[in-house]
C-alpha cells in the first residue's frame, strides 16, 4: 500500500526547466527567442507543450504549421510516448543544471524512430496500454479490468490536469496488493541500458527465493552477469540506495503509468 | 494454463519454422541476441490495396513480426506497411488498409502503433489484452499455440497461413 503520501507528493510535484528554441530551417522572417517552461516530469511533452507550438507557429513557414510536432536534443529525436522525466534523467548530464535546450519542428517527423503522438486520444490510448500491461504484472489484470471507464478516465484527467488528489483516488487502488496477497505479483519495471533508450524487460517478483521482500541489492545481483555488473539505480534524478525494497518502490517511485522507470549503472568486471 | 512461457515460445516458433521451411512461404527467426524476448518470426509480402475510396490501387510491402509479450506472457503480432517509394504507412493510414470497416473509437483498443520490444521502432501492433484468452478457448493444449495465434490475428491483417499447416477449419 502506498503509504508514503509524503514521497508521492514529491515524485508528483518534480519538474524540469527547458529551453525551447525553433528549427532554423523552418524559421520564416525574424528568428524567435527561446521558449522557457517548466513541465512535469511526470506528463509527456505532447501534453505540456501546447503553449510551445502556439508561441512558435507564428514564425514558421504557413506549409508547416499543421504539421506533425516533434523535439529533439542535440540531434536526438525525443520518443514523444516516454515521460518527460524519463527522457530527461536518460540524456540530460547530470551536472548540468542549466534548462534542457530541446528543438521544436514542425515538418520532417521521423516516422521510422518515433511513435506518432499527435493527438490526446493517441496519448491516452498509449497511457490506458501502460496502466493494463502494468496491472497484469501485479495483479494479473484484475484491479483494473475490475474498474469502471470513469476510473480509467480520473486516472487520465488527473494526471492531464496535475490534479493529485483526484490522481490518487484511483490510483491507490493499482498501488495495493490484490485480495490477501502480501505484495504484487511482479514489478512492472523498465531498465534502461546504458542511457540510450532501450530497455530490458524481466519478470521481476518482489519477493526472493527465501521468500524475503527484494532491495534493489538483490536485484542488482539478479541482472549482473560474469561480464559486467550492475552498480546502481537512477530515477526520478535520484540515486537510489540499495537497501530500497522493490516492492515500496514500485508503489512510492512509478510514473502514473505504473511502471518504475530505472536506469541501471553498470561497471565491466 | 494460458500463459505461455518465453521457453515455450522460442520452441514452438521454431517447430513453425520448420513446417514453414517445408513449404517454402518464406517465415524466418529473426535473433537479435540470446535474451528474452529477443527473438522473433518474421514474414513479408506485398498486397495490392486501395488507401481510400478515389485513389488507385497500390503495392504495398507489409513485414509481420511475432514476438513474446514478457508482460502478458503470450506471441503478439507487429507489422509495418511501406508503400513502393519507401514511406510508412502512418495510424491513420494503416486502419484505412487493414481495417477500413471498424470505427476509429474501437481502433484506439486494439491496434496502435507502439515501440516494437525487440527493435525499438514504430510498429503497429495488435493490443494483446485478451489474446490468452482467445488461445485458451480456440487452442488445444498440446497444439502449437505460435501457430495458433498466427492463423487466428493474421487474418485480421491480412496474413494468412496456408492450409498445409494443417489447421482444422
Amino acid at each position: 500500500m502506498a503509504h508514503d503520501r509524503e514521497v508521492l507528493r514529491m515524485i508528483w510535484e518534480g519538474q524540469i526547466g527547458i529551453c525551447f528554441q525553433a528549427d532554423r530551417d523552418e524559421i520564416v522572417g525574424i528568428k524567435p527567442e527561446p521558449f522557457y517552461l517548466m513541465v512535469s516530469r511526470l506528463s509527456y511533452l505532447p501534453l505540456v507543450t501546447d503553449k510551445v507550438r502556439k508561441y512558435f507557429t507564428r514564425y514558421i513557414a504557413a506549409e508547416h504549421q499543421d504539421g506533425a510536432v516533434w523535439f529533439d536534443y542535440n540531434g536526438i529525436p525525443l520518443r514523444l510516448h516516454y515521460p518527460t522525466g524519463v527522457l530527461y534523467d536518460l540524456l540530460h548530464p547530470e551536472e548540468d543544471c542549466t534548462p534542457w535546450g530541446l528543438t521544436i519542428h514542425f515538418s520532417k517527423f521521423p516516422e521510422e524512430t518515433l511513435v506518432k503522438m499527435n493527438s490526446k486520444e493517441l496519448l491516452e490510448s498509449h497511457y490506458m496500454s501502460c496502466l493494463k500491461e502494468a496491472d497484469v504484472l501485479k495483479h494479473r489484470g484484475l484491479v483494473i479490468s475490475a474498474m469502471q471507464k470513469k476510473d480509467h478516465n480520473q486516472l487520465w484527467l488527473g494526471l492531464i490536469n496535475d490534479k493529485f488528489d483526484q490522481f490518487w483516488a484511483v490510483n491507490r487502488r493499482l498501488m495495493e496488493p490484490y485480495g490477501d496477497q502480501e505484495s504484487f505479483k511482479n514489478i512492472p519495471v523498465r531498465l534502461y541500458n546504458d542511457d540510450d533508450f532501450t530497455y530490458t524487460q524481466k519478470l521481476i517478483s518482489p519477493i526472493s527465493e527465501s521468500g524475503q521482500k527484494k532491495s534493489l541489492a538483490d536485484l542488482m545481483a539478479e541482472l549482473s552477469t560474469p561480464e559486467r555488473k550492475a552498480v546502481g539505480f537512477r530515477t526520478h534524478g535520484i540515486d537510489l540506495h540499495e537497501e530500497t525494497q522493490v516492492q515500496w518502490m514500485s508503489e512510492h517511485l512509478s510514473y502514473p503509468d505504473n511502471f518504475l522507470h530505472l536506469s541501471v549503472d553498470y561497471k565491466d568486471v | 494454463m494460458s500463459e505461455m512461457t518465453w521457453k515455450d515460445f522460442l520452441s514452438q516458433a521454431q517447430e513453425f519454422l520448420k513446417i514453414s521451411e517445408q513449404l517454402g512461404d518464406g517465415w524466418v527467426l529473426h535473433e537479435k541476441d540470446a535474451n528474452e524476448p529477443n527473438t522473433f518470426l518474421k514474414y513479408s509480402h506485398k498486397i495490392k490495396c486501395q488507401e481510400s475510396k478515389d485513389s488507385d490501387f497500390t503495392l504495398i510491402n507489409v513485414e509481420y513480426h511475432i514476438v513474446y509479450s514478457v508482460s502478458y506472457q503470450v506471441p503478439m503480432l507487429f507489422f509495418q506497411a511501406h508503400r513502393s517509394d519507401g514511406s510508412l504507412l502512418d495510424l491513420e493510414a494503416t486502419w484505412r488498409v487493414f481495417m477500413p470497416d471498424t470505427a476509429s473509437k474501437d481502433l484506439y483498443q486494439m491496434l496502435t502503433q507502439t515501440e516494437h520490444p525487440v527493435l525499438f521502432r514504430p510498429f503497429m501492433a495488435l493490443h494483446p489484452c485478451r489474446t490468452a484468452e482467445v488461445l485458451d478457448q480456440f487452442g488445444q493444449p498440446s497444439a502449437n499455440r505460435v501457430l495458433t495465434f498466427i492463423s487466428l490475428y493474421g487474418p485480421h491483417v491480412k496474413l494468412q497461413l496456408a492450409n498445409a499447416y494443417g489447421l482444422s477449419k
